[in-house]
């Protein structure tokens, strides 16, 4: 059953379409990554499903309720983590919870033992008398993502909640939301950090220039590019000549260089590789090879052409 | 809802230091140095010691700058990065700045009030009715928040809003005849007796206390409260376009 639905919805800030007849489901239940390079309109399709700005056509139902009709309720029910750090600086990390808690409806004991459940949650109990201006950067994540879990939401939606912090304080993120998923939310996880999306995603969509270009699972996506293999060889003396050659093996997609490594994208089945190191032994020796199975990573780059960290995040 | 956001907002208030140092400690520290190079000196318009009007000119014009706090909360919790988390709340922000414009006006004309009891209690200082005080108080702490908030709701730059907002109060300052007098004649006059918060303020609180101008004093109670309410119908006007 769909927890959200996203029909047709087209937004345009001036004469620059940012979401272009854009479609998407988000299953119950499900952790769906949201990928897509700068500018691609995730942190735009977040902002119209959380009920922040208004789209110029198109429906979306949450919870089987129309959005524009059932605002209020719906909002009630979700949870939005946002990218910046959207907390209360002058209010202790207790209080920041009990005034969200608050703005949800929970009230008196209800609402601190709440608010004491969520802090364990999120491993900030010690530090529920302090001010978040004392905290690193990563407990003020922890934080962030607190006042969106207080409520309990059915529908928890995460917008690149672990910029700019430390491996260890992701780890403990991502274990959080994998915490989550099994309580029983539904979570729309936006980044762009490959890995994530690979480690808690049961479910992946890419977008780029305001369209959904493709979505499924990880072996889905993988799939559809699966007629490409990565070879991999460190040659002795990479020169042009031998890039020229293994270019004009039949099959061979692209051949580029970086230092001493030649990355060559070939047609899976075509017996590239061993064509491949034919060549490159007469060419003068090859150190070392590896050929790779297509990633998350390379779905995206065919389907894009660009890489995930060109330019950043929107 | 309005209170229990009032309530945090209390709180932050009361974190803020630098606040509270600029609206009550630095206004005592400025009475008491200033009160006591004028000594035992009367006022020879007024009929009042100098100490007296002093500390009146100075409670009033730290008023005019209260409102950076409703200027700071609403740009910080509705017009910055927060705004995203404000919004995806089951909570009109609409309400969320009148929590912070109301609980605002109420503290700034608390710190005021602490100002005036204790340079009553201290100094000896003839505040005349206390009540009445608390109205002006009111009255223009008020019209002081809603002004900043409508600068900073009508501006897109809001470093600029405060920077109107801070040479309002200074021109305020100025024409009450603080620094240097003004003309008795003229627009200037009239602008310098009836048109600036702060010279209304002074208006009745020196009717109250000399006996004298008692119609000038109602007169700008009056034209305080109206100017209040009309400041409120356009920041409600303004924030409805900006915050909906």
């Amino acid at each position: 059953m769909a927890i959200a639905h996203m029909k047709n919805i087209v937004k345009r800030y001036g004469a620059n379409l940012v979401l272009d007849h854009v479609d998407l489901d988000i299953a119950e239940g499900e952790i769906l990554g949201l990928l897509g390079p700068n500018g691609a309109g995730k942190t735009t399709l977040i902002h119209a499903l959380a009920g922040l700005i208004s789209i110029d056509t198109g429906d979306i139902q949450i919870f089987n309720k129309q959005q524009k009709s059932n605002l209020m309720d719906i909002k009630r029910q979700i949870g939005l983590v946002t990218q910046d750090i959207t907390i209360f600086g002058d209010l202790t990390a207790r209080e920041n919870l009990e005034f969200f808690g608050g703005i949800y409806g929970l009230r008196g004991k209800e609402l601190k033992e709440r608010v004491d459940e969520t802090l364990r949650f999120v491993g900030l109990t010690e530090y529920s008398g302090k001010l978040p201006t004392k905290f690193s950067g990563g407990m003020m994540r922890r934080l962030n993502i607190a006042c969106a879990l207080v409520h309990r939401p059915k529908f928890l939606i995460m917008d690149e909640p672990t910029v700019g912090i430390d491996p260890q304080s992701r780890n403990h993120i991502l274990e959080t939301v994998r915490k989550l998923n099994r309580q029983g939310t539904t979570i729309l996880y936006t980044t762009h950090y490959m890995e994530e999306v690979q480690a808690i995603a049961s479910r992946v969509v890419i977008m780029d220039q305001g369209h959904v270009i493709a979505q499924g699972t990880i072996e889905e996506l993988v799939e559809k590019i699966q007629h490409e293999e990565k070879i991999k060889l460190e040659v002795m003396e990479p020169t042009e000549a031998l890039l020229e050659k293994l270019r004009r093996i039949d099959g061979v997609k692209d051949v580029s260089l970086r230092g001493k490594e030649i990355l060559i994208i070939s047609r899976v089945g075509a017996g590239n590789l061993d064509r491949a190191l034919s060549v490159a032994k007469e060419a003068g020796g090859v150190r070392s090879v590896n050929a790779e199975k297509p990633t998350l990573e390379d779905v995206f780059l065919t389907l894009t052409g660009k890489s995930l960290r060109d330019g950043g995040e929107e | 809802m309005i209170l229990r956001s009032s309530y945090f907002m209390l709180k932050r208030m009361l974190r803020g230091y630098v606040g509270l140092v600029m609206l009550t400690v630095l206004p005592l520290a400025l009475i008491t140095v200033l009160g006591l190079i004028a000594g035992n000196g009367v006022d020879e318009k007024l009929g009042i010691p100098i100490m007296d009007g002093i500390a009146i000119t100075m409670v009033f014009a730290t008023q005019l700058f209260g409102g950076n706090y409703s200027m700071e909360y609403i740009i910080s919790d509705l017009l910055s990065s927060n705004k995203w988390r404000m919004n995806s709340l089951p909570y009109n922000s609409s309400i969320h700045a009148f929590a912070i414009v109301l609980s605002c006006t109420i503290f700034t004309a608390l710190q005021g009030l602490v100002i005036v009891l204790f340079t009553q209690w201290v100094y000896g200082v003839n505040w005349g009715n206390i009540g009445l005080v608390i109205v002006v108080l009111l009255a223009l702490s008020t019209l002081s928040h809603l002004a900043f908030v409508v600068l900073v709701l009508w501006m897109k730059n809001h470093k600029t809003a405060g920077n109107v907002s801070t040479w309002l109060g200074l021109i305020s300052i100025v024409l009450a005849g603080v620094w240097f007098p003004m003309p008795e004649t003229g627009i200037l006059s009239v602008i310098s007796t009836y048109g600036n918060p702060l010279s209304l303020s002074q208006n009745a609180v020196y009717a109250i206390i000399t006996g004298d101008g008692i119609s000038r004093g109602i007169v700008s109670v009056v034209i305080l409260i109206a100017s209040s309410l009309l400041m409120g119908i356009v920041a409600t006007y303004l924030g409805r376009r900006k915050l909906a």
